[in-house]
């Protein structure tokens, strides 16, 4: 027999297992794990909406910084060579590789980019605007965005080439590398914090507020 | 501000019910739980995304993108990543010839980092999704946790493989210097790109529940 269904927030499924476990509350800093799998179920952290809105439009800021600097200069007998992100990818593009060259567009430029758009999309929706506009979609990109925006493996892959290039010329590290370390600091920073759990805690909590106080946002 | 450490609570689990047998499911996306007993709730009623008790033919699709993965591994390794025209003449670099160049030049942490990035890392993620799917196949009960969490690791490490196709876009951009020196990509860059995102789908495509199917049969 089929145990009778009992309103849903009181249960959580383990995504991982499929374990149907009890939706506990947890303290602050503390985080439920499934008994047979432990996989994280549910974290209860402190962050706030306006943390996550400021730790996004850091992001932005360094990721716009990332993209106009160049990364690198490289000095070779009175000749000065430096590269930026797209260009980078650009003379991948030019030597014929097309397919590697979008492959690095789209892992280090545009789904960073998506991401942090989308980030700033669904919080600017939560705490602006009208909660009641649909955040699913917006959600659903941000988790399928997610492995494919891998700025801190480019950083890694800079490290690498910096040393590899010491032997041979004067290098200067250009602004875009402090971006790109700070960047992966930052995202980082939100990506632990945009949860989608705590999306609908925000998105609930926004709703309940605009009803108590009767305001409505245009 | 990166990732709060948390304590970790075991939640309660409901012995032998999982969301399969209850008509329970968390959704993918937005971690919202639904109830499937509704036959037409085939998508989730917050965010929209489709609902499977199991990803649709998950093994099928993972094998897929392991077997292409696994064929270009051999291309990946043997053919050039790039070629380096010097004065002193033209050098074609491998994977191994390039952590090989780093041992001697570099230094050996970072010659390390490298091949365990860009040679170990693909080639356990090449078994390690074979063994998964096998056991899955087979429907077996041996260590599920253990399978698990390895299936964890391979979903978290698999990304770091990109870092050579990194280094190899970082270096050909910088070093064109005409007759002095330049860098170009080899097909080995390709070849290799195209493993770590096919092995990086396979991991995706594979359903980490039917680890424990045979546990709940049990």
């Amino acid at each position: 027999m089929k145990p009778a269904i009992k309103p849903a927030h009181q249960f959580i499924v383990c995504h991982e297992c499929d374990l149907v476990c009890a939706d506990v509350p947890v303290a602050t800093g503390e985080a439920a794990s499934c008994p047979r799998c432990r996989a994280i179920l549910y974290r209860n952290g402190t962050a706030s909406i306006d943390v996550a809105l400021a730790l996004a439009i850091t992001s932005v800021i360094l990721l716009l910084l990332l993209n106009s600097f160049p990364l690198l200069s490289l000095k070779v007998q009175q000749v000065t060579r430096d590269t930026t992100l797209f260009h980078a990818a650009l003379a991948m593009w030019d030597d014929g590789m097309h397919i590697l060259s979008l492959l690095v567009i789209i892992t280090t430029m545009l789904a960073p980019a998506l991401q942090i758009s989308v980030a700033v999309y669904l919080l600017y929706v939560i705490r602006f605007g009208d909660a009641r506009l649909a955040l699913g979609a917006p959600l659903r990109a941000l988790q399928t965005l997610r492995p494919w925006s891998m700025v801190e493996i480019f950083m890694l892959g800079l490290l690498v080439s910096l040393v590899k290039l010491q032997h041979m010329a004067d290098i200067v590290i250009g602004p875009a590398l402090w971006s790109c370390a700070s960047l992966i600091f930052f995202t980082a920073a939100l990506t632990s914090v945009l949860t989608p759990r705590n999306i609908w805690l925000w998105a609930h909590a926004a709703k309940a507020s605009k009803a108590a106080t009767g305001v409505s946002h245009v | 501000m990166s990732e709060q450490e948390y304590r970790h609570i075991p939640a309660t689990g409901l012995a032998g019910q999982t969301g399969a047998s209850a008509g329970l499911i968390t959704c993918d996306i937005c971690e919202a739980l639904c109830c499937t007993h509704d036959e037409a709730a085939t998508h989730c009623p917050v965010c929209g995304a489709s609902l499977h008790l199991r990803h649709k033919d998950s093994l099928t699709k993972s094998l897929a993108y392991l077997v292409a993965a696994a064929i270009l591994y051999i291309p990946a390794n043997l053919l050039p990543v790039m070629q380096t025209n010097t004065i002193f003449g033209t050098q074609d670099d491998t994977i191994m010839s390039g952590v090989l160049v780093l041992l001697y030049t570099g230094s050996w942490p970072l010659a390390l980092l490298v091949f365990f990035a860009s040679i170990v890392v693909p080639l356990l993620k090449l078994f390690s999704i074979s063994l998964l799917l096998y056991t899955c196949w087979k429907k077996s009960a041996w260590n599920p946790l253990q399978r698990t969490q390895l299936f964890r690791m391979v979903e978290a490490v698999g990304r770091w493989s990109m870092l050579d196709v990194y280094v190899v876009t970082v270096l050909v951009a910088l070093v064109q210097f005409k007759s002095l020196a330049a860098v170009h990509p080899g097909g080995g860059a390709l070849a290799f790109g195209a493993v770590v995102v096919l092995t990086m789908l396979s991991a995706q495509s594979f359903d980490s529940r039917l680890i424990w199917v045979a546990k709940t049969h049990e």
